[in-house]
């Protein structure tokens, strides 16, 4: 790995953006994600290593979020940065330079406007090389169709936070394996659990974001 | 129905960079860059906050075991059992709704959709910490106003919470004036304004008001079960 590329994931990591951003205070002044991916690529770095640089480095983000050492707003940086070093590299996932994993479809479940936890589900498995398509909060069963529909071979990500919209999950997991059954479905939320995962029908149940991701690091593996 | 209206300044509700930086997680040595984002949102949604809430305490409130809801002025709510057992023995029911205002909402979603996700995030923690601040001082306030009649009252209940349905917003609401407190519900039942909350505060002789309302819940792996806020 080249030292651009160890110090471009280490932005990442600790949600350097870019040499203006005064976060995180140690690295004050330093260049930030945009400068070294921009860097990477001009050294000649492919930009698939530079996406397979950012997956590790997200990666531990979404450890030490789990293991309560980091909180919501650390990992909304690593996410910003990340997005930063991504914006240079969408061309290639354009022209097909890099092929991305798959399509992940998220969405907060009709009834529920909490978005927060979908969000930083979305960012960590955009981090992660999928493409994310991120329907908002309040979604009902009819768009999660159409785009499923859209995207054959995605992956679905279901998110409440309500005991009561949680219930909602089974109908909208029941239509979708109605209409497309091979398409994997995972759920999460504060108040879910695995059992209750398995009792909608559901393929997984994500307790954080980084279970999200491991997830379907296994499913394309 | 006795119609009790509540408006609050922000300052009044005492909420500081503290309180918000320990409902996002850390309890100590809190990353200076997010204390300064903290106080500098905090003195924003201070100008933007229009806080506003009310009770309604209805006499005519009759518990039903066999079908474990309520009859409020002839509007049946069930509130599921878990909630209802917290209930049944008040004599009368207390309809709450209160909100921190549209202001904030335009705010949170302003900040996210120019890219400002962290500061986003801290507006929507310390709007939803206003709300429930400014329903701590209304239930107080209930309290004291019952204890003087030689009455106590229960937890606060909401739809969308430990088996009570969201749709019953709309049997609650009905039982307000029109607009009350400028909260609107959607198709879906939520409450516009984002950041308000509903719900039933039981009052009765042989009520009590317990500590911590959420261990009642019987999600034993709830993520928010040890939350402190």
């Amino acid at each position: 790995m080249s030292t651009t590329i160890e110090l471009l994931s280490q932005c990442v990591e600790f949600g350097k953006i870019n040499k203006n951003s005064p976060y995180p205070p140690s690295m004050r002044g330093q260049d930030g994600a945009d400068e070294y991916t921009r860097l990477a690529l001009d050294e000649g770095v492919l930009p698939g290593e530079i996406l397979d640089a950012l997956i590790p480095a997200m990666t531990n983000v979404g450890v030490k979020f789990s293991q309560n050492k980091i909180f919501i707003p650390e990992m909304l940086m690593a996410a910003k940065a990340m997005s930063e070093s991504m914006k240079h590299l969408k061309p290639f996932f354009v022209s097909g330079d890099v092929q991305r994993k798959g399509t992940f479809i998220i969405g907060t479940v009709f009834g529920d406007l909490h978005d927060i936890g979908k969000n930083l589900v979305g960012m960590m498995i955009e981090g992660a090389g999928w493409e994310v398509i991120d329907l908002g909060a309040d979604v009902k069963t009819e768009r999660f169709l159409q785009e499923v529909a859209k995207y054959p071979g995605c992956v679905v990500g279901l998110s409440a936070l309500l005991t009561t919209t949680m219930t909602h999950m089974e109908t909208i997991v029941k239509a979708i394996k109605q209409q497309s059954p091979e398409t994997k479905v995972m759920v999460g939320g504060a108040p879910l659990s695995l059992d209750y995962s398995q009792s909608i029908g559901a393929d997984f149940y994500a307790r954080d974001p980084q279970g999200a991701v491991v997830y379907l690091e296994k499913l394309v593996a | 129905m006795e119609l009790l209206d509540y408006r609050f300044d922000f300052k009044e509700l005492n909420i500081d960079a503290g309180i918000i930086l320990r409902t996002m997680g850390y309890e100590v040595d809190s990353p200076e860059h997010f204390v300064d984002l903290t106080l500098e949102i905090l003195e924003k949604i201070g100008s933007l906050a229009d806080i506003e809430g009310g009770i309604a305490v209805f006499d005519d409130f009759t518990s039903e075991v066999e079908t474990t809801s309520f009859q409020i002025e002839g509007i049946c709510v069930h509130p599921g059992k878990l909630i209802f057992n917290y209930l049944k023995q008040a004599d009368k029911g207390a309809l709450f709704v209160c909100t921190a205002g549209a202001k904030i909402d335009y705010l949170i979603h302003h900040l996210f959709g120019e890219g400002k996700s962290v500061e986003g995030y801290i507006a929507d923690v310390i709007g939803s910490v206003t709300v429930e601040a400014a329903v701590d001082r209304m239930q107080d306030s209930l309290k004291n106003k019952m204890q003087e009649r030689g009455m106590s009252i229960t937890n606060r209940y909401s739809p969308g919470y430990c088996g009570w349905h969201l749709k019953e917003q709309k049997e609650l609401f009905s039982l307000l004036p029109s607009g009350y407190c400028n909260i609107t519900l959607s198709d879906s039942c939520l409450m516009q304004p984002t950041k308000s909350v509903s719900g039933l505060i039981g009052i009765g002789a042989n009520v009590k008001q317990k500590p911590y309302s959420c261990r009642i819940c019987e999600l034993s792996h709830c993520l928010y079960r040890d939350r402190k806020f």
